[in-house]
């Protein structure tokens, strides 16, 4: 029974990474697998699906098509799909059953392409590997399909900076104003933004992204694309994102220093303070860098530890930190630890040490339950707006604690 | 890196023919990965002195996790990598689902990368019955398949239905059939009918290789008969293909 989650949830799954990616980008996005993962999608991971209009599908595979690896049905509902709404590409990937089967994504994606004429991303998706393989791949690869050649080499150092923020979807960052803030944090400290990876732009700017001199990856769904785009054109690329006043300045001096307008600013990989107690923090591995930065700069903390409970996490950003999502290994964690960042639900684990927890929601796993405590964490006021939200988040965990009598989810 | 996937009607002689063109190729100081598509898990037998490796499914049954690199396969003669996807008891399970989780497990320990072959050779169960078994053919995995045939009625059948199917897979960027590879069974004009068969078909016979005893002969050593007598005229035969493979 080790491998049973009692008390904790799971992270969002590769297709909702991938839907959660190309949501803004005018494209038709397939799922492939029967009526009910949609529903997940929309009410949990896609906080924009009432406001934000996209056109994300369902295939409603029934169990004749399964059996008769039946690939040709998907392909014409496709297409007819396509042939009504004109969208700029289509992607199609799917869920643990198609997967089963063994459906073959890219010959479907080579086939649905052929039939409508509309270029198509096809995902090798399983529904059981972790949102960020799902939304790291879709970036990549809509990066290798549509963006262009950058052209005209480096910016000038009398012109601004130019730079691209990857990896921003509402899995990581929610839709109340943090991925704005960086935004903002970019712009108001004298560098161009050229495109976020993939909030607020349309497939068009993201296709012109080629031409940034910087990349900054804002959580591990973008760092395939930064890669990528380091290997193939040359540019560099940071990881974090800045958590309170003076992490906004080191964080501006790193990109600066990155496009080679200022030297190098010498940032330490693994922040440490000088103060007394441990510091947990568990999540998503550029974000709970990034917290760990605010914490070392409150200098509270003696140590500051991570737990990446997304085990599937790009190994080149967990380094360092303890990998597991084994639910009795982390609760020993948080025992051993002074005080925790994480989401609410990490709380359920030691329910007689909540005082222990700083609350931050993560959508990837919490879904909406805390969507409307959910701080700006990131900018300038970022450790206040934490601080702040943990009244409102502690009465809102309290209300939607589930009992210990709730059903057991077996991992897969 | 070539690819190539062997298919064929059961017990026509994949196995053995993949072995000793594997056999060949390492001779010629090439690096080959030879991997066994197939429940049975006996494709490599006769590189390994006779002993059956482990194969990767077993090994996820065994220990309720995947194996590392230095589990996933075996090196056997002439430093060919041997792998055995392996699978459930015949009546149960998804032998087809062993094949791609297999396959995914090769690709997720990058063992391509790490061993760096000159020739990967998947010896694929005959009769494609699952998407699982047409897994090798797929973009990425084999450029080309090479089907083993005799004379006989029903091995032609066979190769006919995988041509087929392999001709129905084109539209999805998989492998090409490269041509038919003659086992021979010593049928009434046997080369005749292959022949007139791969016309009909515009197939090449790449290789023909005679009935020999000698096959069986090494064979109960645990061994290949390239490997057991490199200079005995069936096993000129295998060299012949491996190095007309090679030139393509």
């Amino acid at each position: 029974m080790r491998q049973a989650q009692r008390v904790l949830s799971t992270y969002s799954v590769d297709i909702f990474g991938i839907c959660s990616a190309l949501y803004e980008l005018g494209g038709l996005v397939v799922i492939h697998d029967a009526s009910g993962c949609n529903s997940t999608y929309t009410t949990h991971n896609e906080p924009r699906w009432y406001d934000v209009p996209s056109m994300v599908y369902l295939s409603g595979l029934n169990e004749v098509d399964t059996i008769y690896g039946n690939d040709g049905r998907l392909i014409r509902d496709i297409k007819e799909v396509a042939d009504e709404t004109h969208p700029k590409f289509i992607s199609v990937g799917g869920s643990p059953m198609p997967n089963v089967v063994g459906t073959d994504f890219h010959a479907v994606a080579r086939l649905t392409e052929r039939a409508t004429g509309v270029p198509t991303l096809g995902f090798r998706t399983d529904g059981i590997h972790s949102y960020l393989q799902g939304a790291g791949e879709a970036f990549l690869a809509f990066a290798k399909r549509f963006m262009k050649p950058p052209t005209g080499g480096n910016s000038s150092g009398s012109s601004p900076l130019r730079v691209n923020l990857i990896g921003a979807t509402p899995l990581d960052f929610s839709v109340t104003g943090t991925v704005t803030e960086l935004k903002r944090l970019i712009r108001d400290n004298g560098m161009e933004l050229v495109s976020t990876w993939a909030m607020g732009d349309t497939a068009e700017t993201l296709a012109s992204s080629g031409r940034a001199d910087v990349n900054v990856v804002i959580s591990s769904t973008g760092y395939p694309l930064a890669k990528w785009m380091k290997e193939t054109c040359g540019i560099p690329y940071v990881t974090g994102f800045p958590v309170g006043e003076k992490a906004v300045g080191l964080w501006i001096r790193k990109i600066l220093s990155a496009g080679g307008r200022l030297p190098e600013s010498g940032i330490a990989e693994d922040p440490k303070g000088d103060g007394a107690g441990t510091i947990l923090i568990i999540g998503e591995p550029v974000a709970a860098r990034s917290l760990g930065e605010a914490a070392s700069l409150l200098g509270k903390y003696r140590e500051i530890r991570f737990l990446c409970p997304i085990t599937d996490a790009p190994e080149e950003l967990t380094r360092g930190m303890m990998i597991t999502d084994d639910e009795h290994v982390i609760r020993d964690a948080c025992r051993r630890a002074d005080r925790i960042i994480a989401d609410p639900i990490y709380g359920r684990l030691l329910p007689g040490e909540r005082e222990k927890f700083i609350f931050l929601p993560h959508d990837a796993f919490s879904g909406r339950y805390y969507r409307d405590q959910h701080p700006v964490f990131a900018g300038p006021d970022a450790v206040r707006n934490i601080l702040d939200a943990q009244k409102d988040l502690v009465v809102s965990e309290r209300e939607n604690k589930i009992e210990p009598a709730s059903p057991v989810i077996f991992r897969a | 890196m070539k690819k190539i996937a062997i298919y064929g009607k059961g017990g026509i002689g994949k196995s053995t023919t993949t072995s000793n063109l594997a056999a060949a190729l390492a001779d010629m100081g090439q690096k080959v990965i030879q991997i066994g598509c197939d429940p049975k898990a006996d494709s490599t037998l006769n590189l390994l002195q006779g002993k059956k490796i482990q194969p990767v499914m077993d090994y996820y049954r065994e220990h309720d996790e995947a194996p590392d690199f230095e589990h996933v396969g075996v090196t056997g003669y002439g430093g060919i990598y041997c792998i055995e996807t392996g699978g459930p008891t015949p009546g149960l399970g998804c032998a087809g689902r062993g094949i791609i989780a297999t396959f995914d497990l090769l690709e997720e320990l990058e063992v391509f990368e790490r061993i760096q072959p000159d020739i990967v050779l998947y010896d694929v169960l005959g009769d494609v019955v699952c998407g699982g078994f047409a897994a090798p053919i797929r973009e990425g995995y084999a450029e080309k398949v090479l089907i083993v045939t005799s004379g006989e009625k029903m091995a032609l059948y066979a190769a006919d239905n995988i041509n087929r199917a392999v001709l129905n897979f084109a539209d999805r960027g998989y492998a090409s059939v490269g041509g038919l590879i003659l086992n021979r069974r010593n049928v009434e004009n046997e080369y005749e009918r292959v022949k007139a068969f791969a016309d009909e078909r515009n197939l090449p016979v790449v290789a023909d290789i005679p009935r020999s005893g000698d096959i069986t002969r090494f064979e109960d050593q645990g061994m290949t008969v390239v490997a057991g007598d490199p200079d005995l005229p069936v096993s000129r035969k295998y060299r012949e293909l491996a190095e007309k493979l090679m030139e393509e």
